[in-house]
């Protein structure tokens, strides 16, 4: 079997399939399920704890709480009830918290996190089931590696589940309020700081979301990137969503980032691995024409919709790529959004483990 | 279109004559040349401290060893000429060759991570230090190899006296240099970049090796066109604010040592130190006495280190250069020989329409009903408004009548009005009242405030706007510039009346405040508007008591002393307002017998709220007052 693309083909359930799933796999009586989900303010964060805990499943829940400083008053209150709610369906449950942020602004999510997972017995966990809807991208993506790296060397026997609750209007009206030190995201270095990669040729695909430009600024200023590859959700729900976001980085297309128009990468918003697709395509591209003049490099910068951050934490997983971000201090969340008021389609994928063929090669 | 203002220097840093086209050499005569003359600019530690977009970075990649090669490659070009004379000042060339090899590291990203390993303090910083010294040694061989010279032609001078230290790092030759540090790059390397950092037992050999190459390296000697060239090396730490307190202390520690002959600077943003040092214009925190620390270290502060006039007339000068510069990058520009954005801003000031100016009449003429002003004081004071219209060659009515009002309300307050009198009796003034620049800046601010006449025009008022920062005076400048353009393209005329100047600066500052994106902005926010709006208030008093209006609050000195220790949450905010250009602070400014701090607000800040770019007009407030408007919703 080819394994250029490790996750082409991909087991993934979405809509109704999911529950199916649940019910025919995860509820079977030999399994046992690790679910570590997001105790926070977003909206989505019971969703699919509740799919989870309506099925017969012998599941442990694992409930991370990532603290920022300042939270306002209403976010603290959302993710209190969430919480409540989450911990009233599990009989099995923990929460654990995580600083984002040390004293100084340094940003250390990535690493107590993985302090965090390591503290966690697995013995005789069949699948672990990891809901990134209500968890940030930093905290997310050293996670899945972390699992990934361990199931990869047979340190860890498990399955690895990632689920998703899509809802791009969602993450459209949850803006970031970002940090202002760029740096990589644990784990997600990609060698690209090392003085060797200096001449290798670097295309920087930011995913754009609104609010953003100053952000993504910093992150290229950070990057320094040859070429820049825009991000850009298509298709989408809202089918203009992608045109309303070229036209507020407009300045940055035209003349800080360059980018011509046939350099803006197109992902579809609903599935994952359209992005991830793109992106080892775009690398396999790339290799053969820049390995004669010190190499090619991808830096990813996910923002925005979890579900094509998704799609890069797979790719960067892969191929090793960096991931430069920019952590945010806080949110800002549209006063409107109801707990429960969301339209929700939850998608899942089956990262590792059985669904594969035995002998694949570690990341 | 491309429109070059709306890029940053640094974005130009990969190609060298794209960057060197670009930059003005008028921050190196103002920050450097005075310590270099004085010898303390390469033989002991440089700290360079500044708000982001300052231009630390773009400085010191003028002494990178590529751009200075380049440089000198170009002589003849008549636009280096002024960068090399400048650099030549501040000793990084000599006799029309370079004395340097520098290179810049950026500390951001991973540095930082060191201090989360659980090991002991002291092998977290010797990992960074060593990972710090092999990359320099790895980018002062890229920089030369950069340049042509082959690491054949590359030998380090060592001290006599580090033989084995000198082993250590590979040897003399450049190719040795290289691979050692290499070698010792990769093993830090694997424990920084990993999940999980290894076990100190298990730590790599050649990562915790006594590599220490700044202790043995006392120049480069290369052979560059034919000759050999002995330079010293330079190294320079950017982004220090990215490391930890505790770091950046052991850091300077170590760069302090006198014996290093390597040249150093550390280049920090104003946030990386404590919100102390930032609040109180302490230098950074360091226990020794102030001798011995101006002995070890020369500081460099890119803001607020000297007068401020000087500093406002050292930024317009080099605002106007760079502007030149990069308005000659554009094609519509450079084909008209366009090249000063001064000549596309003029400073004639607009006139209100008829039916306003006939509102304004009437609204001056209620006002000196009211105040009680006889005629003949009206024409006393219509001759004072004269004289000085005409020394000034404005001809506006609308400034005039503006003038008067302001005079009425002063002349309110400055007679004893009769119970029984008349009201065209001339009663005596307390102080003679006169017109002076201060008056007329009271009466444009209410006037645009009232009337919307335009405030903001001309390349001054744009300069001063930039609170002495390039990249805010980039950014308000780019949409005059765009406009200018479409102007041209349209074959309409490349000037910009004054009521567009302000319409556009005025919108492209709220949309710079709409977009702020940091830490503690939103609490930044509130205090600035807050503050803002108690000033708009005080400047809209009809008498124009602060003249141009209030742009700060002012606390008493010693407790503004205190914010960090009592309230840190607002230390913190007012940290990141002053790191982001939001406020500018003024510590001990006396004024009736007291020494205040005052708290300005940005200039575009006063470009967004339509308050006066001119200083030194503030509020009497307490600390909690700026907690309150911080606590507000």
């Amino acid at each position: 079997m080819d394994y250029r693309s490790r996750w082409d083909p991909c087991v993934a359930h979405s809509g109704d399939d999911f529950d199916e799933f649940l019910t025919g796999y995860l509820a079977q009586p030999d399994r046992i399920a690790l679910f570590i989900a997001g105790a926070g303010f977003d909206p989505r964060s019971c969703t699919v704890a509740d799919r989870i805990a309506n099925k017969t499943i012998t599941v442990r829940a694992l409930l991370l709480r990532e603290n920022r400083p300042n939270p306002s008053q209403d976010q603290s209150e959302r993710a209190a009830k969430n919480t409540r709610e989450i911990l009233s369906k599990f009989i099995n449950s923990n929460v654990e918290t995580i600083e984002i942020f040390e004293q100084d602004g340094a940003v250390v999510g990535g690493r107590n996190t993985i302090n965090v997972l390591r503290r966690q017995s697995l013995d005789g966990v069949t699948d672990v089931v990891v809901d990134i809807s209500a968890l940030s991208v930093g905290t997310v993506y050293p996670m899945i590696r972390y699992f990934v790296e361990l199931i990869g060397r047979n340190e860890l026997q498990t399955n690895l589940h990632v689920v998703v609750v899509h809802d791009p209007l969602l993450d459209d009206r949850i803006r970031e309020i970002s940090g202002d030190v760029p740096g990589y995201i644990h784990g997600f270095r990609g060698q690209s700081t090392l003085s060797e990669a200096n001449d290798a040729a670097r295309l920087w695909l930011p995913q754009l979301a609104s609010g953003m430009r100053s952000a993504l600024a910093r992150l290229f200023d950070f990057v320094e990137p040859h070429d820049t590859c825009p991000i850009l959700p298509f298709p989408a729900i809202d089918p203009r969503f992608g045109d309303e976001l070229a036209e507020e980085y407009l300045t940055e297309f035209e003349s800080t980032w360059s980018v011509d128009a046939r350099n803006i990468v197109y992902a579809d918003e609903g599935d994952p691995l359209d992005l991830y697709r793109t992106l080892i395509r775009l690398d396999d591209l790339r290799k053969p024409v820049f390995s004669e003049t010190g190499g090619s490099m991808l830096v990813l910068s996910p923002h925005g919709s979890k579900v094509m951050a998704l799609g890069a934490l797979m790719a960067a997983l892969e191929r090793n790529l960096p991931v430069a971000y920019l952590e945010s201090v806080g949110y800002v969340m549209a006063e409107d959004i109801a707990c429960t008021d969301v339209q929700q389609s939850v998608l899942h994928f089956w990262l590792e483990g059985e669904a594969y063929p035995q002998g694949r090669p570690a990341i | 279109m491309a429109n070059p203002f709306e890029k940053r220097a640094t974005e130009y840093l990969r190609d060298d004559e794209a960057f060197l086209a670009l930059v003005t050499p008028e921050p190196l005569v103002t920050f450097f040349k005075t310590p270099a003359r004085e010898e303390r600019l390469y033989d002991r530690l440089s700290v360079i401290i500044g708000t982001p977009g300052s231009g630390k970075t773009t400085l010191a990649r003028l002494f990178e060893f590529t751009a200075l090669s380049t440089l000198l490659g170009n002589r003849e070009m008549t636009n280096y000429r002024p960068l090399i004379d400048a650099l030549t000042g501040c000793g990084a060339i000599e006799e029309g060759r370079p004395t340097l090899v520098g290179a810049r590291l950026p500390l951001q990203a991973e540095y930082r991570d060191f201090w989360e390993f659980e090991y002991p303090d002291e092998l977290k910083t010797g990992l960074m230090i060593e990972l710090l010294q092999a990359r320099s040694v790895l980018a002062w061989l890229r920089n030369v190899e950069a340049v042509g010279v082959p690491l054949e032609d590359v030998t380090i001078v060592a001290r006599s006296d580090a033989d084995a230290a000198l082993t250590e790092i590979g040897g003399t030759e450049g190719r040795d240099l290289r691979e050692r540090a290499r070698v010792v790059e990769r093993a830090i390397y694997r424990i920084s970049a990993a999940l999980l950092p290894p076990d100190v037992g298990s730590i790599d050999r050649e990562a915790s090796a006594a590599y220490r190459p700044f202790d043995v390296i006392e120049a480069f000697r290369i052979r560059l066109r034919g000759e050999t060239l002995e330079l010293r090396p330079l190294v320079i730490f950017d982004d220090a604010h990215s490391l930890h307190p505790s770091q950046l202390v052991a850091l300077r520690r170590w760069l302090s040592q006198r014996e290093l002959k390597v040249s150093r600077w550390v280049l920090t943003r104003l946030d990386a130190l404590t919100p102390s040092d930032v609040l109180l214009g302490d230098t950074p925190d360091f226990e020794e006495s102030a001798l011995k620390r101006s002995r070890e270290m020369t500081v460099i502060w890119m803001q607020g280190g000297e007068s401020r006039r000087k500093q406002r007339r050292a930024f317009r000068t080099m605002a106007k250069d760079m502007a030149g510069r990069y308005l000659t990058q554009m094609e519509v520009f450079r084909r008209r020989r366009l090249s000063s954005l001064g000549d596309l801003l003029p400073t004639v000031a607009a006139e209100l329409p008829a039916g306003k100016r006939q509102q304004l009449r009437k609204e001056v003429d209620v006002v000196q009903r009211g105040r009680g002003v006889p005629r003949a004081r009206r024409v006393e004071f219509e001759k004072l408004i004269d004289d000085y219209l005409a020394n000034t060659g404005e001809t506006s009515e609308a400034l005039r009548l503006g003038i008067l009002s302001v005079l009425f309300e002063r002349h309110a307050s400055r007679v004893q009005p009769s119970l029984f009198g008349d009201d065209e009796e001339m009663l005596e003034l307390s102080r003679p009242l006169k017109v002076d620049s201060g008056v007329a800046d009271g009466a444009r601010i209410h006037l645009l405030h009232k009337y919307e006449l335009p405030y903001f025009f001309g390349i001054d008022t744009l300069s001063d706007a930039s609170t002495e920062n390039a990249e805010q005076f980039l950014q308000l400048s780019a949409r005059l510039v765009s406009q200018s353009e479409t102007q041209l393209i349209r074959g309409k005329s490349a000037t910009l009346p004054s009521g567009l100047q302000h319409k556009l600066l005025r919108e492209r500052a709220t949309q710079m405040v709409d977009e702020w994106n940091f830490p503690q902005c939103r609490f930044v926010r509130r205090i600035a508007d807050g503050i803002a709006a108690e000033c708009v208030a005080k400047s809209l008093e009809g008498n124009a008591s602060l003249r141009g209006g209030a742009t700060a609050f002012g606390i008493p000195q010693d407790e503004f002393d205190n914010i960090p220790k009592d309230l840190p949450h607002l230390a913190q905010a007012l940290q990141f307002g002053v790191a982001y250009n939001a406020f500018v602070l003024v510590p001990n400014h006396s004024t009736k017998k007291t020494l205040w701090c005052l708290i300005e607000l940005g200039g575009v800040l006063r470009l967004h709220h339509g308050l006066t770019l001119r200083r030194g007009g503030f509020l009497e407030r307490r600390s909690h007052d700026l907690v309150r408007l911080m606590d507000e919703r």
